[in-house]
């Protein structure tokens, strides 16, 4: 089990003052802040989950975590490694100890490749198979462990003679089949099927488990969320403003746009309250980025000095921290009844 | 009376020489001022039922049995002449993607009093446009944002703008297929606020059509659960909440995660949703049914009445409670 938030253990990547903005336009010079000077660490062999909305900039974070997006400054190690000072040749064996799962399935694969060819393919990129006998051992061994079984028979398929689920499960097997050490799984379950999707979503915790990674996953939908994670970090505009563990963020969220958020979730019982309103606007009617705390002109706590002051991430609790100046004078009633527990 | 009473409504494709039979002998009634939520994943034939609902099936589709009667009148059989004075007028549409289907080029204002002006001949183009701008406020649009073009709108404004024109032809029915599925959570909540809200204040009829069952708990009276093209159960939300019946009832809420459950504790269903060129024989859902017996390799299970609110059609059930048709 992962040290949880705070813990001894060294973060095996470690986030700090990271930078990650694109030129809008040459003429005018504007630039969009994506991910705007965020610190974060993720511990070896924990689940962290990114959770935001559209546009809130998780999807470029773990991108500049994987070194998929140009990074405009701060870093990004992994385990003793800064990518960003690796040479070129070093940085392709680095790119292996970190792999990912994309939201579509139905995307991310050439139609004309068997899924033998599919799952192999990085092997055979990363020259780590001697002979064709050690290829097909190593691609049966992951089709086997991501629940295609029997393998001999998927391997022979192609992606449209599978559902859904099943596309997604040879995309964790192309990617687990290098033993990464950092998974990132960005909305690997959001097209798929309500009926499919918690399989896919304990296959992530599974493989996790056995073969010791840390699985960082993105998503925009807190219930997910909270199925599978040991901690959350929740973005907004380019910050992350909260972070603690699953029932903390949850349980307790003690930023106003993390309890919008969770408020929002609509829950699967009838004789659940209808959620309060509160928020105001939309993430996409933000112009720009506002002055002071990047949720000011929607919350419904906002003082004068909001919009003047950027709050940093402070501690509320152990391992748990939240950006806003209020964190010491609001109670947050708690949006949910939860049944704790631990996932996987 | 039902405002709008489905009756063995079977609709099929054809392509590449074969027939897809996308809703099979579905039957069901929208009482008049409820909300029903028709909940189904994909291939379970919920859009293709709203479309046949509206008139809007692509050229190789066609309702080939059964019937839609819509405040008495029946509904299959209409030409396209016929559905234009049916549809955006007494049965008002919203789909997930009203927020692309506007015109870039024109002011918001203007295009929701386009179908007023259509649909109401006697009403001056000033008239029309008053009707609008009181029907975005209504929507929850300030006034200042009335003239904008869609581009300057959020998801959420585009959204409640789409509502603004399906209320347009003052709607008896509101047919709203995924309406909030593209949305972020926090608009989300708040357009289902509004659909409530607009629910009550004008005595709507609306039919959901969602894959999303927390959107259902939210907002609807009463549930339909499609499964491969036919409706498996029926009932209230509270029947389908707190006592579902049909296995697939059961597993699809045991496959969502449920904050009053507990992490982990929910369940995939096993296997996929068939594909309605190939159906399973019998029940089809017996190839992923913990419960599956004989019986439901071969035979078709009839409906069972529980109560009278709630049916399902489950061969678990054919003795204790009655078939129903």
């Amino acid at each position: 089990m992962a040290e949880r938030g705070g813990g001894p253990a060294a973060p095996f990547v470690a986030v700090r003052g990271l930078n990650v903005h694109f030129r809008r336009s040459r003429k005018a010079g504007e630039s969009v802040r994506a991910v705007d000077g965020v610190d974060l660490d993720i511990f070896t062999g924990e689940t962290l989950c990114l959770v935001g909305e559209s546009g809130s900039g998780k999807t470029t974070l773990v991108r500049a975590i994987g070194h998929l997006a140009p990074i405009t400054s701060g870093s990004v190690r992994l385990g003793d490694v800064d990518a960003a000072q690796l040479p070129r040749k070093e940085l392709r064996s680095m790119r292996r100890r970190v792999q990912y799962v994309f939201q579509d399935p139905f995307e991310s694969f050439d139609r004309r490749q068997s899924i033998f060819s599919i799952v192999s393919q990085p092997l055979r990129v990363h020259k780590l198979a001697s002979s064709r006998a050690e290829l097909e051992s190593k691609v049966y061994e992951a089709l086997e462990e991501c629940g295609l079984d029997p393998p001999g028979e998927f391997a022979k398929l192609y992606p449209h003679q599978l559902s859904g689920g099943q596309r997604q499960r040879v995309s964790i097997a192309a990617a687990v089949v290098l033993r990464p050490e950092l998974l990132i799984a960005d909305e690997p379950v959001s097209m798929l099927d309500v009926s499919v999707r918690s399989d896919i979503l304990s296959l992530f915790v599974r493989l996790k488990e056995s073969h010791r990674m840390t699985l960082l996953f993105v998503t925009h939908d807190l219930s997910v969320a909270w199925e599978i994670a040991d901690r959350i970090a929740v973005m907004y505009l380019g910050k992350v403003v909260e972070e603690g563990t699953a029932d903390q963020v949850i349980g307790r969220p003690a930023n106003p746009y993390t309890h919008a958020l969770v408020t929002a979730i609509p829950v699967p019982d009838p004789h659940a309250a209808a959620p309060p309103p509160g928020v105001k606007g939309d993430i996409g009617d933000i112009v720009g980025i506002p002055a002071g705390c990047r949720f000011h002109p929607r919350c419904p706590y906002a003082l004068d000095r909001c919009s003047q002051t950027a709050p940093p991430l402070a501690e509320v609790g152990e391992g748990h921290r939240s950006a806003c100046i209020r964190n010491e004078e609001l109670e947050l009633a708690p949006p949910h009844r939860l049944v704790a527990g631990t996932a996987g | 009376m039902a405002l709008l009473s489905i009756s063995s409504l079977t609709v099929e494709y054809q392509r590449a020489g074969r027939t897809i039979r996308a809703v099979d002998d579905v039957s069901f009634e929208i009482e008049t001022g409820t909300v029903v939520g028709l909940v189904g994943e994909s291939g379970s034939g919920k859009s293709t039922l709203a479309l046949s609902l509206m008139g809007l099936l692509p050229r190789n589709g066609a309702v080939t049995g059964g019937s839609i009667l819509f405040d008495g009148a029946e509904m299959t059989g209409l030409d396209e002449p016929e559905w234009r004075t049916v549809r955006g007028r007494r049965m008002g549409m919203v789909f997930q993607g009203a927020m692309n289907s506007m015109n870039p080029v024109r002011r918001v204002i203007d295009q929701v009093a386009e179908p007023i002006l259509t649909h109401e001949t006697d009403m001056t183009k000033a008239d029309a446009a008053d009707r609008a701008g009181e029907l975005l406020s209504l929507v929850g649009i300030p006034a200042d944002r009335h003239p904008a073009y869609p581009y300057e709108y959020s998801g959420g404004m585009r959204q409640r703008a789409g509502i603004a024109m399906a209320l347009s032809g003052r709607p008896a029915v509101l047919i709203a297929d995924e309406p909030v599925t593209a949305l972020d959570v926090i608009v989300q909540a708040r357009i289902l606020q509004l659909l409530e809200d607009l629910q009550e204040a004008l005595d709507l009829t609306i039919l959901f059509i969602t894959h999303d069952l927390g959107v259902v708990a939210r907002l609807c009276d009463r549930v339909v659960v499609l499964y491969a093209a036919r409706s498996v159960e029926e009932g209230t939300v509270e029947d389908i909440y707190d006592r579902p019946k049909h296995p697939y009832t059961r597993a699809l809420l045991e496959s969502v995660p449920n904050f009053s459950r507990g992490r982990g504790k929910s369940h995939g269903i096993p296997g996929a949703p068939p594909s309605l060129m190939d159906p399973p024989a019998g029940c089809r859902f017996h190839p992923r049914c913990p419960r599956a017996m004989d019986i439901c390799t071969s035979v078709s299970p009839a409906r069972s009445r529980f109560t009278a609110t709630q049916t399902a059609a489950c061969h678990l059930y054919e003795e204790e409670a009655g078939g129903d048709g």
